[in-house]
């Protein structure tokens, strides 16, 4: 592989006396599609957390783009390119579906303190946005608020918030949970086409929609890496499978 | 510069002072832990307990002044928390307005029934006059509010941890989902943590009465150094109360004898000490109620 | 295209700058003074400036009115010792409050709900305290009287009716001030935080610096407002900075609909201050009806006045209800 965007070593993350990460290691390729897999409880999510900001380490080291951001801020990491698509939607509720996509585009981001401008007038992130909500299939609902719209549209602007940052590394944490046959498609497309300029880490359940579309993938047990390999290997791989028993979600057989 | 008589007894007041705050910052934080409300009439209830005391002391006694008294109080609490409780899972900023008003309702209310003006009240008969402490006299009254103080905040801290109800209202301080799921009466409890709370400052109202003059705004007074040791002390901690209670009342005591118009805001200047260097607190644990 | 002008000043501002040009010949007619007018915009600016962080930032300050206070304190020890004059003590009231907001605003940016709540009154009534410390500056209980109301381009502001009209401008100026900033990026990254804190720092935004900022402008408006008020008494004086005048400052956003609508304070304001006189001619312990009052509207309307209005105007605004049957059917598995 050639240098990864983003290496993690030895992280570990303990809460009292539970230990969910222990000491893991993980490496992404650039431009490829990643899925982090694991039965619930493996430490997906937290691993996110400690990746995006939100949880500190108790011990080791995060790697992106050779910069060590073990000890930044959200929000710097965010700048820095990685963006990330919660599992609990975690949207602007009262805000349109433009607003939100709107107020995370980096162009919108540098006039933050701007006190004066009409927010609308900034066209640069006023296209931007467009764009986002255009890319994403929710074209033709820019004004409504996000609260009322339906689930799987709400998953679509979820993900349109965390691409709307212009991410080199988009995280994206279960993005197909609950999510029907036809807006799964739309996702499904979305990612193949994203997975052409950026990297992407996926954390999800549905085997069909790793198996189908990345590169490589990770398997978090117990809060260590038990497995690590194209997805054909994953899938006949015996501690997985062990691991998994019964919890898998195939939403398609393969032969 | 005070002599060494002069400066003990400051120190003993202040350790007296800071049991009882602790007592008070207790009640408010318990429901402040298990409810996220700022029970802005905290110090109208311990205004309550006082003048419950007033009112009881000529029929019942100190001593029945000091069972009742709470009871009633936390009745009141009993009957505020049926109004705050339709501010749960709201900005928090409801529930911190309706006790708000609470607190002006209620402290109009003593001033309907007892007046504007101060009244004095006495301590109990059996414990008038000084302590003789070696070379200093010290207040006998003081030093039953110093034990009584100890004694009711070993009740409190023996309830919370043996007690299944504080190990409840334990778990509900953070977990409201895990605490339904278990099957307890989450409405039962915050009218049992409200009430608890309530009777707390009640008692801490009666025996601190004979040491201050009591007036309808003794209550705001008290609640100040309540919210000041909940922030020093780190909310959620039993220990880091009673710790932040101590020292501030130590402080107080001290500053009363070199900066007497100042103590006050020797308070403010450890708390924004305390805040610089140990954000939470210092016990406090990370929780909801910050990034 | 009104386009421009609405960035500026919408219809609803227009119509409200209108009622206040004229309500001097009104208020007679209903009962009212010119002062209430007067008192009503001063407390308005406060509002609408407060509002920025209650309604817009969604941050619970509790205790803003220490710094409506001390503006007070700031214009009036400013134009009796320091430089005299009006426009140089407004401009210090302001600074000064600013500053100490500022300040403060250092020590809560990084916290928030109730543990921002309780900092904030702790702050507040430290303020409180600190003029009755100070007293042979502030002239504790009594206030630090003495100010002039000088004239401005040879109109005598000591006529109600001059001062009524100088603080109109500032008023108005105030008004499309803050129209401008909620609607600009900076008011799109607050309302962000208000709706989700976590977010908005996962989009990028160093959260905690914006709740400074919002913190501080707000502070600003109270500033420029407390001087107002001193220039309007004659004096600066304690009884705003009491947590109980904090408390007003938030029913007043809250009965108005401040979390609903942009005038949300300045209606709140108006109601607020109109009960005020009517209740203290009820009785002595108006206190009493004012406490139920509070606790009144938290219980049955905490959207306040716009918002009931806002509700009943618009039940289902982009609700796209058609849309969402189709889209949930095609979603059964």
């Amino acid at each position: 592989m050639s240098a990864p965007i983003l290496a993690v070593l030895g992280l570990r993350k303990a809460f009292g006396g539970h230990v969910v990460l222990d000491g893991v290691d993980l490496a992404f390729a650039p431009r490829r599609l990643s899925a982090l897999i694991g039965p619930n409880g493996a430490g997906k999510t937290t691993c996110f957390n400690l990746l995006t900001g939100l949880l500190a380490p108790d011990a080791g080291q995060i790697v992106f783009k050779g910069l060590d951001i073990t000890g930044l801020s959200p929000d710097r990491r965010a700048r820095l390119g990685i963006c990330r698509s919660f599992q609990i939607l975690n949207l602007f509720d009262d805000s349109t579906v433009l607003e939100n996509v709107r107020v995370a585009v980096p162009a919108m981001r540098r006039r933050g303190l701007d006190c004066w401008t009409p927010a609308g007038a900034v066209s640069e992130a006023e296209d931007k946005a467009a764009a986002i909500v255009r890319l994403v299939g929710l074209h033709g609902r820019e004004q409504v608020a996000a609260r009322f719209m339906s689930y799987g549209q709400r998953r679509l602007l979820e993900i349109g918030v965390a691409l709307a940052g212009e991410p080199e590394l988009l995280l994206m944490d279960e993005p197909t949970s609950g999510l029907g046959s036809r807006p799964m498609e739309t996702l499904r497309e979305l990612v193949q086409r994203l997975a052409l300029d950026l990297t992407i880490v996926v954390i999800e359940h549905d085997m069909d929609f790793v198996l189908r579309l990345s590169h490589h993938v990770a398997v978090l047990h117990r809060g260590l890496v038990i497995a690590e390999g194209p997805p054909e290997a994953i899938r006949d791989h015996p501690e997985v499978r062990e691991a998994y028993l019964g919890t898998l979600r195939y939403t398609r057989t393969r032969a | 510069m005070p002599d060494l008589a002069e400066l003990v007894t400051q120190l003993l007041n202040g350790v007296v002072l800071g049991l009882l705050y602790a007592l008070i910052a207790l009640g408010f934080m318990l429901i402040l832990g298990t409810m996220e409300i700022i029970n802005f009439s905290h110090g109208v209830l311990f205004a309550l307990g006082g003048y419950s005391a007033l009112a009881l002391g000529p029929h019942v006694g100190w001593w029945g002044a000091l069972l009742l008294a709470p009871v009633i109080v936390g009745g009141v609490g009993l009957l505020l928390e049926l109004g705050v409780r339709r501010t749960y899972g709201r900005d928090p900023l409801f529930g911190l307005l309706f006790t708000f008003g609470a607190a002006l309702a209620l402290e109009e209310i003593i001033r309907i029934v007892w007046g504007p003006r101060g009244y004095t009240v006495s301590a109990p008969a059996f414990v008038a006059g000084p302590f003789h402490l070696g070379f200093l006299f010290y207040s006998r009254y003081r030093v039953l509010v110093a034990v009584l103080a100890v004694l009711l905040l070993g009740l409190v801290w023996a309830f919370l941890e043996r007690s299944p109800y504080g190990a409840m209202i334990k778990a509900g301080a953070h977990d409201h989902e895990m605490v339904r799921a278990l099957g307890i009466n989450l409405t039962r409890l915050r009218s049992l943590v409200f009430a608890l709370g309530a009777a707390m400052a009640g008692v801490a109202g009666v025996i601190a009465a004979p040491m201050w003059s009591l007036k309808p705004t003794v209550g705001a007074e008290a609640v100040m150094p309540a919210f000041i040791v909940v922030v020093i002390g780190g909310i959620g901690s039993f220990s880091g109360a009673v710790i932040a209670g101590l020292l501030l009342g130590l402080t107080s005591g001290l500053s009363n004898l070199l900066v007497p118009r100042g103590s006050i805001l020797v308070m403010y200047l450890l708390m924004t000490a305390v805040l610089l260097w140990r954000p939470r607190g210092l016990r406090g644990q990370k929780s909801m109620l910050e990034l | 295209m009104h386009a421009a002008l609405e960035d500026w000043t919408p219809r609803p501002m227009l119509a409200m700058f209108g009622v206040f040009l004229v309500l001097p010949a009104i208020l007679p007619w209903i009962g009212g003074y010119t002062y209430l007018g007067t008192e009503v915009m001063i407390w308005a600016i406060f509002a609408l400036g407060y509002n920025l962080l209650l309604g817009y930032t969604g941050l619970p300050a509790f205790g803003h009115g220490a710094f409506f206070g001390m503006a007070g304190y700031f214009f009036a020890a400013s134009q009796k010792w320091l430089t005299g004059g009006l426009w140089l003590p407004l401009l210090i009231g302001i600074l000064g409050t600013v500053a100490c907001g500022g300040l403060v605003a250092l020590l809560v940016a990084r916290k928030r709900g109730i543990y921002f709540a309780l900092l904030t009154i702790a702050f507040g009534v430290m303020f409180w305290f600190l003029v009755f410390v100070l007293d042979s500056w502030t002239g504790g209980e009594d206030g630090l009287t003495g100010l002039q109301r000088l004239s401005v381009g040879g109109i005598d502001l000591r006529g109600n009716l001059p001062l009524y009209y100088f603080v109109y401008a500032f008023f108005v100026a105030a008004s499309v001030l803050l129209w401008r900033i909620v609607h600009s990026p900076f008011g799109q990254v607050i309302g962000a935080i208000k709706q989700s804190e976590t977010r908005a720092r996962a989009v990028g935004y160093d959260t905690p610096r914006y709740k400074w900022v919002a913190f501080t402008l707000s502070c600003a408006f109270a500033g420029l407002a407390g001087g107002l008020y001193a220039l309007a008494r004659f004096g600066a004086f304690p009884e705003p900075m009491s947590l109980q005048q904090s408390g007003n400052v938030v029913l007043m956003c809250l009965i108005g609909g401040g979390f609903a609508s942009f005038y949300g304070p300045v209606l709140g304001v108006a109601v607020f201050l109109v009960l005020r006189d009517f209740f203290s001619t009820l009785t002595d312990h108006w206190m009493l009806l004012y406490g139920f009052l509070f606790m009144a509207i938290i219980l049955f309307m905490p959207e306040g006045i716009l918002g009931v209005v806002k509700r009943l105007r618009q039940p289902a605004a982009f609700h796209d209800t058609g849309e969402a049957e189709a889209a949930r059917t095609g979603e059964a598995r």
